[in-house]
């Protein structure tokens, strides 16, 4: 598994590129780098998921932790799922928890939406 | 030479009644038993259908001696170290295994996932990770399925048993057992357990294929 993070012209918001399975052998690996981001100013995570094999519920649990920690102040998006993860979120019934996009621009749009509703509830 | 018991010991391999292979052989069902009990002989285009339906070499049945038969179930297995790196060395071996026997790709991923998530239970939760150990994953393909059995010498885990998950949000906080199990179940046709304490934990996972069906919702 390689974990690559990428910055974004938002310093609030860390793209983070993953490739390999998301396995239980790493997942707590990705935590681990995950939280390293998050001690940043980093509030939203968007995760590239196209080079990703294969997920299963070890990664599942990681993703769903980066949700709840990045809810409050920003968020968690998904992009470029393969198949094979789509149809794992899908089978966990999870869908409606993981928040995905087709592109990072949609995924940057969803975050600056969210984002809004919070500031304005707070 | 005796025919008789050679047939029988191939039919009875093969599941198939008298009354069956008679039908598909054009006979009457006497007629094949009393070929067997070896008190007729069948003409050699009798013997031909036999052989085609029961999916054997005519020549197996006339020469037993020395003639390999062809199992209708191959088996092959692997046996890996109880450390979760070898995950992705079992994803590759039960992958190209499919592969070699026309498995469809989504009952590949499908099957993928389940001993994925069966394995990982053995490592985390039979082994605890704990000092070096051994399980054993069997893959048994049939014409109409692919058994997987899991077999590890672990602590009693019946994933059958586990609590369901529960209703709230999922946070992350809740262990992936659950989730996990969860998914196993769902891709599944059919998971059966046993154990013993001479032999372990034991999971067998069947999974259905060629089957004109819609994905599991």
């Amino acid at each position: 598994m390689k974990i690559e993070v990428i910055d974004t012209q938002r310093n609030d918001i860390h793209l983070v590129k993953l490739e390999g399975r998301l396995d239980a052998n790493f997942s707590s690996q990705l935590e681990d780098e995950i939280d390293r981001v998050l001690e940043q100013k980093t509030k939203s995570i968007i995760l590239d998921l196209s080079e990703v094999t294969y997920l299963s519920s070890s990664g599942l649990r990681v993703l769903l932790a980066i949700n709840k920690e990045t809810e409050r102040d920003g968020g968690l998006v998904l992009i470029n799922l393969p198949g094979i993860v789509k149809r794992v979120i899908e089978v966990a019934e999870l869908k409606d928890y993981l928040t995905q996009a087709d592109t990072l621009e949609e995924a940057m749009a969803l975050l600056e939406a969210q984002r809004q509703v919070k500031g304005t509830s707070s | 030479m005796n025919i008789g018991a050679r047939l029988r010991e191939v039919r009875i391999l093969r599941g198939i009644s008298l009354r069956n292979l008679a039908r598909k052989v054009g006979v009457s069902a006497s007629f094949i038993s009393q070929v067997e009990q070896n008190k007729c002989q069948p003409s050699l285009e009798t013997l031909r259908k036999i052989s085609e339906v029961l999916e054997v070499n005519t020549s197996y049945l006339l020469e037993p001696q020395d003639y390999e038969l062809a199992p209708s179930k191959e088996v092959v297995e692997i046996r890996l170290p109880n450390r979760l790196r070898y995950l992705s060395t079992l994803a590759d071996f039960l992958k190209s295994v499919c592969q070699k026997n026309g498995v469809p790709t989504e009952d590949i991923e499908d099957i993928l996932v389940a001993v994925d998530e069966a394995s990982t239970n053995v490592i985390k939760y039979a082994y605890q990770v704990g000092p070096l150990n051994y399980f054993k994953v069997r893959v048994s393909l049939d014409r109409d399925l692919v058994q997987i059995d899991v077999l590890d010498r672990g602590k009693r885990f019946n994933p059958l048993e586990n609590p369901p998950r529960s209703k709230n949000k999922p946070s992350g906080d809740e262990e992936d057992l659950g989730i996990g199990i969860y998914v196993m179940k769902k891709v599944m046709d059919d998971i059966r357990y046993r154990y013993s304490p001479n032999e372990g934990n034991h999971l067998t996972l069947i999974k259905r294929i060629f089957q004109s069906k819609g994905r599991g919702q």
